[in-house]
């Protein structure tokens, strides 16, 4: 990615954490086995700050893996994490700082797993308070206490309830309270919505929407799901097989997808607008291209060169645009045996195949 | 039928819970209110007071010999003498307390010993877990019995000999058990939220993931304690404790060794055996309280 | 489409679980009729009695849970007479299910020609050679290659075992099926896929479908009428497509728009609060006629736009 950045209104701004050949692998089989699965196969990726940045992917992609090396949960095989200009990895190699975790925090997926079920939610917050110094002496910490819920849109009296008592909305609104109680500048959402009843979803898309706009925290918001990605996220990045495939203005990506694999998700999303059916042939061809690609529009491109084993980045659109779009060279096939619905779960091929 | 009818509205989708309720310490509330473990807890609280008041009870000092020699219980002695003239009442009175204090503290020891090595292993796991697994299992396979008798021969004799012996044989098993269940908590996404908000190892091992395993601390707790009155007094039994003191294990090592097992003289080894039993009954009975409160499963249909 | 003979029937169905001293009442005075060759899609969000009332119509409840209903008649029998033998020749094979997470519960130690052949032997006393040939077909209706009968169910993905089980339930030609959640677990790209499966099925064989869920956009698209019910309480019932464009309940509204669009402006959707929830929530009336065809729950402010 090296268009030059022109004098432009917008400047984008440096981003708040990024990524530079990210690689995650997991051993599997036994404990002397040397068999290893790649869930993140250098990942560059870039969190802008003050915005919120959709990561798009099926379950399998590797998209949590991602988080959790971002939270220093899990330790990358390799690449680097830059915050500030320098390499998390290499300045913090045992694990996250104090001062790292007071700035990066995360909400996770399950809101019935995530919140300790033998304290009370006064508790957690102000573990959280506590732990980063936001406040001190009992009075401050109460004050604080009243301030996050009313922020997160629940009623003061659920300070005294457990867990268990809560409904999943009510829960993660609870878990999001306890990352602004630490005043992070990112939070990372692992599919915050999933697990909650339908009903309840848009009122937490919603609070993420007001936090990023009222307090500038930045967000990486993880999904499976393309319409709250279009909903929330002002960028979206589509992972497929451990690595980045397409990326830009969440709304200009999923009006032009350029990358096949993000118009397959595209066309798979339930969309009652859409018109016409579900076309089997059509499917059939996209996943062939995601699969075995043969050609790539971008051939000819004066940046990049197309490459089938380098996963050069073209880019869509003109230097105009505020958010640069770009798109990884259709050339390049997933070199790792990705255990995506994608390939497993391939119709039986039709004997006669119906025009 | 009075029978209150809750319609599913208040407790569909996304209604907000019951608004400030304390919850009660579940566990000792639904211990009261299970009769298997108030009877287990009465029989229990009943042995600890009869060994506290043992000293202003007793109808004598049991270590006192006399010539009213094998008499069977009546109304001068209520259980009767042993061959040396010593009242069994005494003796079993005084007995509580050795074995009491011996059995829970070793249940204590094994118990905390057990939660540490646990949740070191679990918490940090790869390397550490790897050692002291290997240490655990160690301790695990070397047969307790033979253990036991080795090392009850070449220590000082004494209480402390024979609880140390205790616990040194007897700690990994809570340990395995406690080690398990820590894993299973520490893959909890609560457990990784914590360390996310930023909280160091001590906090997450001790105040987030031991509070959730309360219960199965007490059960590994009841287990050891049961352990501890039973091998103490099959190690006196077999004459390797201490035998100047007076505990139900040895007053069971006497009766057999001064020939009461086969004169048939009961009364001089039964209260002693009784107790044991009785109070590793009670044990048990909360034991299963205790498992039937934490899994609802288990739980016996309340008539009415 | 109304000018079809009904096929379902319920009038004022109720279903109450009991435990112990409490009881809860999960299905409270639901009616609703499917004609024939209709798909009737239910949704709502857990807790909110859907599959109680798919299995209060198999007749999978049973004591001391209590199914009261002023009418259960399917064909103009009534359900809730059937009893024994009777009641088992009528499952399957008039009226057959596939469950939630249905694709889970194949059994794992028998290939799944055995699981499809068991279906025929059981229900119609086939002989083994024949019950294979059906099964054969069977597979081919679902796109599965027939070279597959001896694959275990772990041996296929998660798409190719709920398509495994959609053919066992339809294996009888039902007059009626119910899918309760059937693409819930899996992948959205598969989802698609085994919806258009079940068109394709409904559209060959002309059966009836009760289709459970709570994700209303797939329902918009399979389904000719849908109810939405929350708390037991059915409180909208109209055609699919005026759900989708008109939802007049506030509740109706919440679950449209839990899917926002992928196409178009981006909009502030407002979310359903806890206060609005509760106004609502705590007495729901029964249904009334708003338009021809769409019948609504009156909410205490009047009706939401």
């Amino acid at each position: 990615m090296s268009a030059p950045a022109t004098a432009s209104t917008t400047e984008t701004p440096e981003p708040v954490l990024s990524v530079r050949g990210l690689t995650k692998d997991f051993r599997v089989g036994g404990l002397f086995s040397r068999n290893s699965v790649r869930a993140l196969n250098a990942v560059d990726l870039d969190l802008p700050r003050g915005r919120i940045l959709a990561l798009v992917g099926e379950s399998g992609s590797g998209k949590s893996t991602l988080a959790r090396c971002l939270v220093r949960l899990e330790q990358p095989s390799s690449g680097s994490i830059l915050a500030n200009g320098r390499d998390l990895l290499r300045t913090e190699r045992r694990g996250a700082s104090r001062a790292y975790r007071g700035e990066v925090q995360m909400v996770f997926q399950d809101p019935f797993g995530s919140l300790n079920p033998a304290h009370r939610v006064d508790y957690l917050l102000t573990r959280a308070l506590r732990v980063h110094r936001r406040a001190r002496g009992a009075e401050q910490i109460q004050t604080r206490l009243r301030e996050l819920m009313a922020a997160v849109d629940l009623s003061e009296e659920l300070l005294d309830a457990y867990p268990h008592e809560l409904s999943g909305g009510q829960r993660q609104r609870v878990a999001i309270a306890r990352t602004l109680a630490v005043e992070p500048r990112v939070i990372l959402a692992d599919e915050p919505t999933s697990m909650l009843d339908v009903s309840v979803r848009v009122g937490v898309l919603n609070l993420m929407r007001r936090l990023r706009a009222e307090r500038g925290i930045s967000m990486l918001y993880i999904t499976h799901d393309l319409a709250s990605a279009r909903y929330v996220a002002d960028t979206i990045v589509v992972m497929y097989a451990g690595e980045l495939v397409e990326g830009g203005d969440a709304l200009t990506v999923l009006a032009e997808p350029a990358h096949p694999y993000t118009r397959l998700l595209l066309s798979a999303a339930p969309d009652p607008n859409r018109v016409g059916e579900f076309d089997p042939v059509e499917r059939a061809r996209l996943r062939a291209e995601v699969l075995t690609p043969t050609s790539c529009p971008y051939e000819g491109d004066p940046e990049q060169q197309c490459s089938s084993t380098e996963p050069v980045r073209h880019q869509v659109g003109g230097p105009s645009d505020a958010e640069p779009h770009w798109v990884r060279c259709h050339l390049y096939a997933p070199t790792i045996s990705a255990p995506t619905a994608l390939i497993t779960d391939l119709a039986e091929p039709k004997t006669n195949e119906t025009p | 039928m009075t029978a209150a009818v809750t319609t599913v509205s208040q407790t569909a989708a996304g209604s907000p819970g019951p608004t400030r309720r304390r919850k009660p310490r579940s566990l000792l509330r639904g211990l009261l209110g299970n009769r298997k473990a108030m009877f287990g807890l009465v029989l229990l609280v009943l042995f600890v007071l009869l060994a506290l008041l043992a000293p202003v009870i007793s109808p004598a000092d049991p270590s006192q010999i006399s010539d009213a020699i094998s008499l069977p219980p009546s109304a001068a002695h209520w259980f009767g003498t042993t061959s040396s003239g010593q009242d069994v009442l005494a003796l079993t009175l005084w007995g509580s307390r050795s074995s009491l204090l011996v059995g829970f503290g070793v249940g204590i020891a094994a118990t905390l010993i057990g939660i540490v090595i646990g949740m070191l292993s679990a918490y940090f796991g790869k390397i550490v877990d790897d050692l002291l697994s290997l240490f655990t299992n160690i301790f695990l396979l070397i047969p307790g019995l033979p253990l036991l008798v080795v090392l009850a021969a070449y220590l000082p004799p004494g209480q402390g000999t024979v609880a140390i012996v205790l616990i040194v044989t007897g700690w990994a098993g809570s340990a395995r058990v406690l080690r398990a269940q820590a894993l299973s908590i520490r893959g909890k996404d609560f457990v990784a939220a914590a360390v996310v908000t930023g909280e160091g190892a001590l906090r997450v091992m001790f105040r987030e993931i031991l509070p959730n395993m309360a219960s199965v601390v007490m059960t590994t707790f009841l287990g050891c304690v049961i352990f501890g009155i039973g091998a103490q007094a099959g190690l006196e039994f077999l004459g390797l404790g201490d035998t100047s003191t007076v505990s139900w294990g040895t007053n069971l090592y006497w009766a057999s060794n001064n020939g009461s097992l086969m004169t048939g003289n009961w009364w001089v080894f039964l209260p002693s055996g009784l107790c044991i039993a009785l109070v590793a009954f009670g044990l048990a009975m909360v034991n299963y309280a205790v498992d039937e409160i934490t899994n609802p499963r288990l739980r016996t249909r309340r008539k009415g | 489409m109304s000018n079809l003979n009904t096929l379902l029937d319920i009038k004022n169905l109720c279903v109450t679980y009991r435990g112990g001293a409490r009881e809860l009442r999960a299905v409270d005075g639901v009616s609703f009729s499917i004609a024939e060759g209709e798909v009737l899609g239910l949704a709502g969000e857990s807790g909110c009695g859907k599959s109680t009332v798919a299995n209060a119509i198999m007749r999978l409840l049973k004591p001391p849970t209590e199914i009261t209903a002023d009418a259960l008649h399917f064909e103009q029998r009534d359900l809730l007479a059937l009893e024994g033998r009777k009641l088992r020749s009528f499952r399957w094979r008039e009226i057959a299910m596939v469950f939630q997470s249905a694709m889970n519960s194949l059994n794992p130690v028998l290939t799944v020609g055995e699981q499809l052949a068991d279906v025929f032997t059981t229900h119609e006393r086939m002989g083994r050679r024949e019950a294979r040939d059906r099964s054969a077909d069977l597979l081919r209706l679902v796109d599965i290659d027939p070279g597959r009968l001896k694959a275990y169910p772990h041996q296929l993905s998660g798409g190719m075992r709920q398509r495994v089980v959609i053919a066992m339930a339809v294996a009888l030609r039902p007059k009626l099926l119910i899918m309760d959640e059937p693409t819930t677990a899996l992948d959205v790209v598969v989802q698609q896929e085994i919806m258009a499966q079940i068109k394709g099925l409904q559209r060959q064989f002309g059966f009836s479908v009760l289709f459970i869920s709570h994700d209303m956009s797939l329902m918009v698209e399979l389904s000719d009428r849908i109810g939405v019910m929350y708390a037991g309480r059915l409180v909208e019932m109209a055609p699919a497509r005026t759900i989708f464009t008109r939802p007049l309940h506030p509740y109706t509204n919440a679950l449209m728009n839990a899917f926002p669009p992928l196409s178009g402006p981006r909009v502030e959707l407002t979310a359903l609060d806890d206060e609005t929830r509760a106004a609502w929530s705590s007495h729901i009336p029964d249904l009334t006629e708003a338009t021809p065809g769409h019948w609504v729950a009156p909410t205490p402010e009047g009706s939401h736009a």
